[in-house]
């Protein structure tokens, strides 16, 4: 388990905004994490990294482990842990994904 | 899962003074009051109903949207 723990924790120092998800931005595999992506976009997130977890069932878990949530989509804004869907809804609605987004463009 | 089954499950799981759970048998909507929010971030309240559910987040339940709401904030949202 230790080289996903380093693959993730080298991902989200080196990328300002990471989303962990099924699919891609482009072509989300399940509604929550389109929800997610088209979030990102209306905060003026573009060229960010986006992880397919379909892709990578070593890191479909490992992500779970590593940030003690079972869910995906998980948004990490530098280096930090953001939330799943509901959170960054929230966060959304109030404002406060933009303000941290646009930290971290 | 049933939503009424999930219901109790969270009900016994955490000590709460509102619950509410809408669900289709595989994507819930939890809206929850409850004073062992207070003094927690958004992600720790809702780790905290993560740990109630534990591994029924691998298999049952595919999705669960959390509403997660301190006494103080329910109150002043009503």
């Amino acid at each position: 388990m230790g080289d996903i723990n380093a693959k993730i924790k080298e991902q989200i120092t080196t990328n300002n905004i990471v989303l962990y998800m099924k699919g891609s931005p482009i072509f989300p595999q399940c509604g929550f994490s389109g929800r997610a992506a088209d979030l990102l976009k209306q905060c003026g997130a573009k060229d960010y990294l986006s992880v397919d977890i379909l892709q990578d069932p070593e890191m479909r878990e490992g992500i779970k482990e590593f940030s003690n949530w079972p869910t995906i989509p998980q948004l990490y804004v530098k280096g930090e842990f953001i939330g799943g869907s509901d959170i960054m809804i929230e966060l959304f609605e109030s404002g406060k994904l933009k303000a941290l987004v646009e930290t971290a463009l | 899962m049933e939503t009424e089954k999930l219901q109790e499950i969270i009900a016994n799981g955490i000590e709460h003074e509102y619950l509410k759970l809408n669900g289709d048998g595989r994507h819930f909507d939890l809206t929850i009051v409850s004073a062992a929010f207070n003094g927690l971030g958004k992600i720790q309240q809702h780790q905290l109903i993560y740990k109630v559910l534990g591994d029924l987040m691998k298999e049952d339940v595919h999705a669960l949207n959390m509403k997660t709401f301190t006494p103080e904030e329910w109150a002043e949202k009503n």
